[in-house]
C-alpha cells in the first residue's frame, strides 16, 4: 500500500523537490502553501503523515499542530492522532522542546540530508502504522467514517460492499480531482499491471446509483480518463 | 555637583540603552537572516537529492555533497553564534574516501576556472573517522579554498592510512605567505588566516591535528585524524 504524505510548506522550491524526490520513493505526495491550506488538505485527504514547516506565511505550523491534536476525531475531520514531522529553521532546544510539547512526532532543522528525512519519515509511519484511522471525511452532503465504515447521504445511511466503500473513499480524498482508472485499479484494488477490465466502471456504476437522490451528482465518468467525485465544490 | 554627576549619569545609561537596543536589532538581523538562509540551502539540498537519481547524477551531485555540509555547519554556527557560542559538535561515524571525492568534486571547477588542476589520490579504503561531518568538511573545503585561490601549481588532495590514523593532506606548488599564515591560526577574525583557524578548530573538535608546511616545491597541509574504533 502507497503512504500518503502531506507537506504543508510555503517555500514553492522546498515544496516542489521534497515532493519530487518522496514521490521517487513510493509516496503519494501532495502539498499545502499555507496552514489553511495544510488544514483543509488534513480533513480532506486523512494523509499517513504530515511534514509541518513552521513559519507559514499565513500562520504558524504549531498553531496548526494544535488544531490537529485537539481535534476529537470524530465530529471534527482532523485526525489528531495524524503523525506530524515539523521541519523547520529553528534549531535550538527550547524550539526542538517546544514542537515536540505541542504534538510533534519528529522534528528536522532545515537544511537537512534528504536521506535522513525519508529514514524517520519511514521510521514514523512504521510506528504508526495500526493505529485506528480517525476523522470523519465529509464532501458535501456525504460523509464518510473510515473507523465504522459507515456513509451517509444527507443524514440518510448509505450501505456499500468493501469495495465501493474503497472506492469513495479514494474518490474523496480528492473530491475534484480525475482519478484515472488504472489509478484506482492500483490504489483501490491493488492492481501492479492493467490489461482490459470493466471493474471500476462496474462499481462505479452501482456506487452512483446508491449515491443517487441527490442534487448533485456522484461519481462522475469523465469520459476516456476516469472517474472524480463530484464536480467543483 | 551631584546635578552633574547625575547628568552624567542619565547620559551613561541612555547612551547604554541606545547600545543595547542596536545590539539586539543586529541580533534579530542576523536570525532572520539565518532563518532566510535555511529555506533555499534546504531547496538546494534536495534538488542535489533529486539530480542523484537522474543518469549520470550521482557524479553531477557529489560537487553539491561537501559544500552543503559546510553550509549545514555555517548556518548553525551563524544561529548560535547570537549566544556567543559555536554550534555544538555532533560526532557520526564518517566515511573519508567518500567526503575526499565530495570535496575534490566541490573545488574541482574552481581549480579549472584559475587554469589549475585539481588531482585526488585516496588509499583510504573503507576507512572511518568519528567527526562532525560538517566540521569535517569546513576544514577541507577551508584548505582546498586556501589551496586553490592562494597557492599555485596542481592543487592534490590525498588520502592514506598511517597506522590508526587517517591522514588527508592539501598539497600546491606553493603558499606564498604560509608562514604568515600559520602564524595566525589562532586568530580568529583575521582576514585571510580566518580559513584556517576554522579548520584547525573543525580538526582538534575531532581530535586531530592540523599541521602546514612549506617544503621544497611547495606547501602541504596534513590532517592527520584517529581511525574510529568499531
Amino acid at each position: 500500500m502507497r503512504h500518503s504524505l502531506l507537506i504543508v510548506e510555503d517555500d514553492a522550491a522546498t515544496a516542489a523537490f521534497l515532493a519530487d524526490n518522496l514521490a521517487a520513493d513510493g509516496f503519494k505526495v501532495a502539498t499545502a502553501g499555507g496552514a489553511g491550506e495544510g488544514l483543509r488538505a488534513m480533513e480532506v485527504r486523512h494523509p499517513s503523515l504530515v511534514l509541518l514547516d513552521l513559519a507559514l506565511e499565513d500562520g504558524n505550523g504549531l498553531d496548526l499542530l494544535d488544531r490537529v491534536r485537539g481535534a476529537d476525531g470524530m465530529a471534527s475531520r482532523l485526525d489528531p492522532d495524524v503523525p506530524v514531522i515539523v521541519l523547520t529553521g529553528r534549531g535550538s532546544e527550547a524550539d526542538r522542546v517546544r514542537g515536540f510539547a505541542r504534538g510533534a512526532d519528529d522534528y528536522l532543522v532545515k537544511p537537512f540530508h534528504y536521506g535522513e528525512l525519508l529514514g524517520r519519515v519511514r521510521a514514523v509511519i512504521r510506528r504508526a502504522e495500526g493505529r485506528p484511522q480517525r476523522g470523519v471525511v465529509r464532501v458535501g452532503e456525504l460523509t464518510l467514517d473510515p473507523v465504522t465504515r459507515a456513509v451517509r447521504l444527507a443524514g440518510r445511511p448509505v450501505h456499500l460492499s468493501v469495495k465501493e466503500f474503497a472506492l469513495l473513499h479514494a474518490l474523496a480524498e480528492e473530491p475534484t480531482r480525475v482519478r484515472s482508472k488504472n489509478e484506482l485499479l492500483r490504489d483501490v484494488w491493488g492492481y501492479l499491471s492493467v490489461g482490459q477490465t470493466r471493474t471500476v466502471d462496474a462499481h462505479a456504476c452501482r456506487l452512483r446509483k446508491k449515491l443517487s437522490g441527490s442534487a448533485r451528482p456522484w461519481v462522475v465518468n469523465v469520459r476516456g480518463v476516469g472517474y472524480r467525485l463530484t464536480e467543483a465544490l | 555637583m551631584s546635578t552633574a554627576l547625575a547628568c552624567v549619569g542619565w547620559a551613561v545609561s541612555a547612551l547604554l540603552a541606545v547600545t543595547v537596543l542596536r545590539l539586539r536589532h543586529r541580533l534579530e538581523l542576523a536570525g532572520q537572516a539565518c532563518h532566510e538562509l535555511r529555506g533555499p540551502a534546504t531547496a538546494i539540498s534536495l534538488a542535489a537529492a533529486a539530480l542523484r537519481r537522474e543518469p549520470g547524477g550521482l557524479r553531477r551531485a557529489l560537487p553539491f555533497e561537501a559544500q552543503l555540509d559546510r553550509l549545514r555547519a555555517g548556518l548553525d554556527d551563524l544561529e548560535v553564534a547570537q549566544a556567543g557560542r559555536r554550534a555544538r559538535c555532533r560526532p557520526a561515524d564518517i566515511p573519508v574516501e567518500r567526503l575526499l571525492r565530495a570535496t575534490a568534486a566541490g573545488w574541482r571547477q574552481s581549480a579549472r576556472a584559475q587554469g589549475r588542476r585539481l588531482r585526488m589520490r585516496s588509499a583510504l579504503g573503507g576507512a572511518v573517522v568519528r567527526a562532525d561531518r560538517g566540521r569535517l568538511a569546513q576544514a577541507l573545503g577551508n584548505l582546498l579554498a586556501n589551496a586553490v585561490e592562494h597557492g599555485s601549481g596542481t592543487v592534490e588532495l590525498r588520502g592514506h592510512r598511517r597506522g590508526d590514523l587517517v591522514v588527508l593532506e592539501v598539497r600546491d606548488g606553493g603558499l606564498r605567505d604560509a608562514p604568515r599564515q600559520a602564524a595566525r591560526w589562532r586568530q580568529p577574525g583575521r582576514g585571510r588566516g580566518r580559513g584556517l583557524g576554522i579548520a584547525a578548530a573543525a580538526v582538534e573538535e575531532a581530535g586531530g591535528t592540523l599541521t602546514l608546511e612549506q617544503r621544497e616545491g611547495g606547501t602541504v597541509a596534513a590532517v592527520e585524524l584517529p581511525v574510529a574504533q568499531r
